[in-house]
């Protein structure tokens, strides 16, 4: 048993794709765990209210689980998990301009008491303080994306933190590869600015 | 204090007048003395002139040096090198625009700068990332794999029931069939 699950760890995500094609769960839970926490840092780069991030994650989770079986070539499973990603996140835009905008009393609050949580786990395990990335700098990279507007944001997102290529990208967004390109290098431009004192 | 500036004294006081340096009392009187005296006047205005002149020349160079220098590096080149960049960092450019690109960042300093620049953001950008996927502390693994698996055998009984109910109203229609042909 022991034996088996540390198989599964060894494994290539291919292999893991094809393998819960075939409907083995254990290949399926190591995959979702491998994806988890990428999926996760997605959507708290895309996604404003804080309060959603980990409700979409496990949406998309659910959804990769759930079709699995319909993603054809295993080797695109990547920027197939992205499009699941970019499609939950622009159903979320289009419910958030149904509703109005509410404004949540607790929300300061809440900001304080987990960045204050968040604070006192990076004082104890980032030794390396040259490649250690303080709190307070990952939030304000964060409030710089979150600024972009929504295009940008998912373009700058699936590239730096998903690795996809431009033709991924373009495909995930139902846009062209030339748009793709100008979205990525004016939101660059705009990071730069924004982070001026950071670079 | 004598109230009347003579010319020798006004002359003297003419180049703090003109950079504003003298008390106020003292730029009073140099004043009153310009008002009467034509000559002092005269020399007032000549020099103030020469003063505009320079003033206006030294800003002209100045401005050209700025310019001069940034322009030398501000090429076409260097505007095509801009606006694709952002690829090259990508790795999304052809064979012969990535060689452009090298060669101007050799080339240019300022080219070398923004790309330099550029390497710092993503730099900055990936570690975020990193801490990001680091604070992610929860596993939604077994949970979904246990939906899944619920559902899936609901899915396995839904075909029985299906099939059992088929079967029930077939004998019901033909027992009531049977029943009407023996009665009627």
């Amino acid at each position: 048993m022991s034996g088996n699950k540390i198989q599964y760890k060894k494994m290539p995500i291919e292999e893991l794709v094809v393998l819960s094609q075939q409907n083995d769960f254990k290949a399926l839970e190591e995959l979702i765990k491998r994806e988890q926490k990428n999926v996760f840092a997605s959507f708290s780069y895309l996604c404003k209210k804080r309060e959603n991030i980990l409700d979409l994650t496990q949406e998309a989770l659910m959804r990769v689980a759930k079709n699995i079986h319909s993603l054809r070539n295993p080797k695109t499973f990547k920027s197939w998990l992205n499009q699941i990603v970019t499609n939950l996140f622009y159903d979320e835009l289009r419910k958030k301009k149904r509703k109005p905008e509410t404004v949540s009393i607790d929300e300061s609050d809440d900001e304080t008491g987990s960045y204050a949580i968040k604070f006192h786990l990076v004082d104890k395990k980032c030794k390396p303080h040259e490649k250690c990335l303080s709190a307070e700098l990952e939030k304000i990279i964060k409030e710089a994306i979150l600024a972009l507007p929504e295009q940008f944001r998912i373009a700058i997102v699936l590239r730096e933190l998903q690795g996809l290529s431009y033709e991924e990208i373009a495909e995930a967004t139902n846009s062209s590869v030339g748009t793709v390109k100008s979205r990525i290098a004016r939101a660059r431009g705009k990071l730069q600015d924004g982070l001026k004192t950071y670079i | 204090m004598q109230q009347r500036l003579s010319c020798d004294q006004v002359s003297a006081l003419m180049t703090f007048y003109i950079e504003d340096r003298l008390s106020t009392k003292l730029a009073e009187y140099v004043q009153q003395h310009l008002d009467i005296c034509p000559v002092c006047r005269e020399k007032y205005n000549k020099l103030i002139n020469v003063v505009k002149k320079y003033s206006n020349i030294k800003n002209n160079i100045s401005i050209n040096n700025d310019t001069d220098f940034e322009n030398s590096f501000i090429t076409k080149q260097y505007e095509e090198f801009k606006s694709n960049l952002s690829a090259y960092i990508d790795n999304e450019l052809n064979d012969i625009e990535n060689i452009k690109i090298k060669k101007i960042t050799i080339s240019n300093p300022l080219a070398r700068q923004d790309l330099e620049k550029m390497y710092t953001l993503k730099k900055i950008l990936h570690s975020s990332f990193d801490k990001t996927k680091n604070d992610f502390k929860s596993d939604f693994s077994k949970n979904i794999i246990n939906q899944i698996q619920n559902s899936k055998e609901r899915k396995e009984i839904d075909p029985f029931i299906k099939i059992m109910a088929l079967l029930f109203i077939i004998i019901s229609s033909i027992i009531t069939g049977i029943i009407g042909i023996l009665y009627f």
